[in-house]
């Protein structure tokens, strides 16, 4: 039997459904901290070094590594993503629609590539690099694009007739939404 | 993506001593998943080091139940991760007196994952 993650291989193996409740709810619990040991390996770091770059003692990586939600201070994370060179950022969410959230990280995309639109300005070589980077991201988000429609049209059988006519009105558009309507 | 198999007397075992020691299951699974979700972000699964791993012979690791409050009976989770094909194979679990016969059933399953390979 082959699993993708350990709670699934908990749901196979445990009859006992408070024992697999129990399972989730500590995982939720300790979310956070399994994510900070995550990153610590991912960059090859012992909690022996991060704590000399915490000013601390390996126990307290060992118990900050192991705490509950309850159990790590926002200044804990600011200083151990520091100690990985890496910033913490902090978001609030309401319970936004999927559509909304879509919007939102639309309109974050367009100042974020506004500020590199600033930045090129400064330098031939940065306004170069800038402008690289302007067109690979217009291709991967196409594609991207390109892969969610495939996902959300695939259940639409389109007939594809034997003659097609392509139409410089783009007739051919409007008949592929009738057709996706169907 | 790093995936988990279980060997053909894993499931048996694992059912009999999560029964008898549920607390220390929990937090050896708890561990596990520490484990199992680390594994996912780095290049070679040596670079996951916490006090809950212990390396044994020939690439096999016990997780142990280290975590949990109380005086746990001792528990270990031997497991062997395969970098090859990205896969972790649950071998046994034990405590302290069958950690000879653990040892034994790790040797004969590494025995026989190499010859298959």
């Amino acid at each position: 039997m082959a699993y993708n993650s350990v709670s699934e291989m908990v749901k196979n193996l445990v009859e006992d459904k408070e024992f697999q409740a129990e399972f989730e709810r500590e995982l939720a619990n300790k979310k956070l901290a399994k994510t900070l040991f995550a990153m610590r390996c991912a960059q090859g770091i012992t909690q022996s070094e991060i704590a000399l770059r915490m000013n601390c003692t390996q126990g307290r990586i060992s118990k900050l590594e192991n705490s509950g939600i309850d159990g790590i201070r926002v200044g804990d994370l600011v200083l151990y993503a520091k100690a990985l060179n890496l910033q913490t950022s902090i978001g609030f969410e309401t319970d936004i629609k999927t559509v909304d959230r879509v919007k939102y990280h639309a309109f974050q995309i367009k100042k974020h590539l506004d500020q590199l639109a600033d930045l090129a300005h400064q330098d031939d070589q940065i306004f170069y690099g800038v402008l690289k980077f302007y067109k690979e991201y217009l291709f991967n988000t196409l594609e991207l694009f390109k892969k969610s429609f495939d996902k959300l049209t695939k259940k639409v059988k389109m007939e594809r007739p034997v003659l097609e006519i392509c139409t410089p009105t783009g007739e051919e558009n409007n008949l592929f939404i009738k057709n996706a309507n169907k | 993506m790093w995936r988990i198999e279980e060997s053909s007397f894993f499931g048996s075992k694992f059912k009999r001593y999560q029964k008898d020691h549920r607390s220390e299951t929990l937090a050896t699974l708890n561990n596990f998943d520490t484990y199992f979700k680390a594994l996912q972000s780095v290049s070679k699964p040596v670079l996951v080091r916490a006090g809950f791993i212990h390396p044994e012979k020939n690439g096999v690791i016990a997780i142990d139940e280290s975590g949990m409050g109380g005086k746990p009976h001792k528990t270990r989770f031997y497991i062997y991760a395969s970098e090859d094909d990205q896969v972790v194979h649950l071998i046994t679990i034990g405590d302290k007196n069958s950690q000879n016969q653990d040892l034994a059933d790790c040797r004969s399953f590494m025995k026989n994952l190499k010859r298959s390979e």
